[in-house]
């Protein structure tokens, strides 16, 4: 079971990494389209999240929760 | 794996032995001889232990028989028809019910992208390019569809068509003449550019892939439907030649990367492919764990295409899956487009492709000259084989309209060179219909930069300002519209944009006049708004000083000057200019 926090955390880790950036600057409450985060790089974060935490997520997830706070809410809520 | 794979001969396997003069006669053919064999599996998870969807030829038959005898109920003969479908059978039934009634398949974005902002103004232009009367879908979209299209047109889902009906299909009256599909993969997004293929074309096609490609056993593919090469390539040449074919989504594929790759281990496929950019996917996302359950001893061709092929994806992949038996000699470069049907030239089938090096001064300059051991840079690039035999392909100064030793823009002539874009005469003539100098022709301008070496064929760059990404075509004067809409500061004609080749592929470059004034808040907005407006990531941001954008005397811009300023840095950014440089 992994909390809001995990999420969040591994959330960010995951948009350095495409973005190049240190973690420390990304922003929670920015959308995931300020970090050059576009279709094949969002279809390819989901397909991690699901792996991560054993869950079906939808393609469109990261429109839907555009930014990590947002979308970390949704998965804690919907992992419990 | 339920279902039989059916054991056939090559010789009933081989399309260049069928004398058909179009694809409905074809389907006819093996529904008639091999009615029970599987032409299509589905993984609709994209799993291999996942649910399964299986199409005989027999099924396929029918239901393309039923489909078509809806339209003909609606008297559609020489109609264009949308098809909008997520991935999945649905879509090749219809595409295939068109064919049997004439209609002619105009393949588009699936649903969930096309209700995109982007997609769906580029929809739009579709419809009214190609003035579309029928839009084709699965039944759960089709609330959606009928909400996003003009009124006036007709939305079908052909799920609900009744079998029943293939008792009243006839025969269209069709040729090899007639017109096939309507491929859309050029234009900007203002002016999408539709490519007229017939049934001469699709078949001489594949057979030009036959032919390099050999014998087939199965074909693995996650390719876009909507596409030319998963469509042609995969979809098409699967079912004409009888090979099996197994497809799962682009987005099974781009979530867990492996799962390509233990479909073709699974069912040992022999013929599987992707742009460059999948190629390492698979080298970045595959774990260990993965690959160690992988037997990739049967894929003899996995061609790569549709975007520039990099010597690194290349033995980046060789090394990470060798020890799951892939070969370097199955890697296989090739190269084409959707205005040649979609094959021109390939490598030589079991062969390790080629990748001289050439002297980098001499490329730059447009001269070929092999690297020597004396020194001086060089640079590799990966041979793209020889034509296929039916297809002719020269290299031509662009100026002067006459063949050429040096890199040249390439130039294609064959039975499957497609017969011109949809409603645009003049255009056509110009791109379709070029003669060099001595008046010989006609030939299909590529607007792709190349030469000949040893007779194979190396692509060097474009012509086009053209930027593909993950073999995607973006069209600079979109991006820059929407940079000048989302930042006001920008005047409008001071904005480029253009790709520059990086080790990981092709990335997109922005290039802007701006005083610096918040100029980590002005980066950021560009690279949101191209994001969300053409679902493209922007490599960098180059901020430059008034005046420093290249412009023709008539003020047009000049993106390629602009790009060989970006790369040689120095000369464009003037001491007064602010450089903000965004990784």
């Amino acid at each position: 079971m992994h909390t809001e926090k995990q999420i969040r955390d591994r959330l960010v880790r995951e948009v350095a990494e495409i973005a190049v950036i240190p973690v420390d600057r990304v922003d929670v409450r920015e959308p995931f389209a300020s970090y050059n985060i576009a279709s094949i790089e969002a279809v390819e974060l989901v397909g991690k999240l699901e792996s991560w935490l054993g869950l079906s997520l939808d393609v469109t997830l990261l429109w839907d929760h555009p930014t990590i706070e947002t979308l970390a809410d949704h998965l804690a809520r919907a992992r419990n | 794996m339920s279902g039989s794979l059916l054991i056939m001969t090559p010789k009933d396997m081989l399309l260049g032995d069928v004398e058909r003069a179009t694809l409905v006669e074809i389907v006819q053919d093996r529904a008639a001889t091999f009615p029970d064999a599987i032409a299509l599996r589905y993984l609709a998870s994209g799993d291999v232990s996942g649910p399964l969807i299986e199409l005989s030829y027999r099924d396929l038959l029918r239901r393309s028989c039923a489909i078509g005898a809806a339209f003909q109920h609606n008297h559609a003969d020489g109609d264009r028809a949308l098809l909008v479908f997520p991935p999945g059978l649905e879509f090749v039934t219809a595409f295939f019910g068109c064919l049997f009634a004439g209609v002619i398949p105009v393949p588009v974005y699936p649903p969930e992208l096309a209700q995109h902002e982007r997609t769906f103004s580029k929809l739009h232009a579709i419809v009214a390019d190609s003035g579309a009367r029928f839009a084709l879908t699965a039944s759960q979209y089709l609330p959606t569809l009928e909400r996003m299209l003009p009124a006036g047109m007709q939305c079908i889902s052909t799920d609900t068509i009744s079998t029943d009906l293939e008792a009243s299909w006839q025969m269209p009256a069709i040729s090899s003449e007639t017109v096939a599909l309507v491929q859309y993969t050029s234009g900007s997004t203002g002016a999408p550019k539709g490519v007229v293929v017939r049934h001469r074309q699709l078949i001489a096609n594949g057979r030009s892939i036959e032919s390099k490609f050999g014998p087939v056993k199965l074909i693995v593919g996650w390719l876009p439907v909507f596409h030319d090469m998963g469509l042609i390539g995969n979809v098409l040449q699967g079912l004409c030649c009888g090979s099996g074919l197994v497809l799962m989504s682009p987005v099974a594929f781009l979530k867990r990367p492996a799962r390509w790759l233990e479909a073709i281990s699974h069912y040992r496929a022999t013929t599987s492919g992707g742009p460059n950019f999948a190629y390492d996917l698979c080298v970045r996302r595959v774990t260990e764990e993965e690959r160690a359950r992988l037997d990739l001893s049967s894929w003899e061709v996995a061609f790569c295409g549709a975007e520039p092929i990099r010597e690194a994806t290349y033995r980046r992949f060789c090394s990470a899956f060798e020890s799951c038996g892939f070969s370097r000699s199955s890697f296989y470069p090739c190269y084409g487009l959707a205005e040649a049907t979609l094959f021109v030239a390939g490598a030589a089938r079991g062969t390790i492709p080629k990748t001289p090096a050439f002297r980098s001064a001499a490329l730059d300059r447009g001269e070929v000259v092999v690297a020597g051991v004396d020194g001086g840079e060089a640079r590799s690039l990966m041979s793209c084989g020889k034509p296929a035999s039916s297809e002719e392909v020269r290299i031509v100064d662009s100026e002067c309209l006459t063949s050429t030793d040096r890199i040249g823009e390439i130039w294609v002539r064959g039975p499957a060179v497609a017969s011109g874009y949809w409603g645009r005469e003049a255009e056509s003539g110009a791109v379709f219909g070029a003669r060099l100098a001595t008046g010989e022709g006609p030939f299909l301008r590529t607007g792709d930069l190349g030469f000949l070496h040893e007779g194979e064929l190396y692509v060097a760059g474009r012509i086009k300002d053209v930027i593909i990404l993950a073999g995607r075509n973006i069209f600079p004067q979109d991006i820059e519209a929407t940079v000048e809409a989302a930042v006001p500061s920008v005047r409008k004609g001071c904005c480029v944009a253009f790709s520059v080749d990086r080790d990981s592929g092709e990335k997109l470059v922005i290039m802007i006049e701006h005083d610096g004034s918040s100029a980590v808040e002005v980066v950021r907005t560009i690279k949101r708004a191209v994001v969300e407006h053409h679902q493209a990531s922007v490599f960098e941001v180059v901020l430059v000083g008034k005046g420093a954008i290249l412009k023709t005397s008539s003020g047009k811009l000049e993106r390629y000057a602009c790009r060989q300023a970006y790369l040689g840095r120095k000369s464009i950014c003037t001491p007064r200019s602010k450089s903000a440089i965004a990784s």
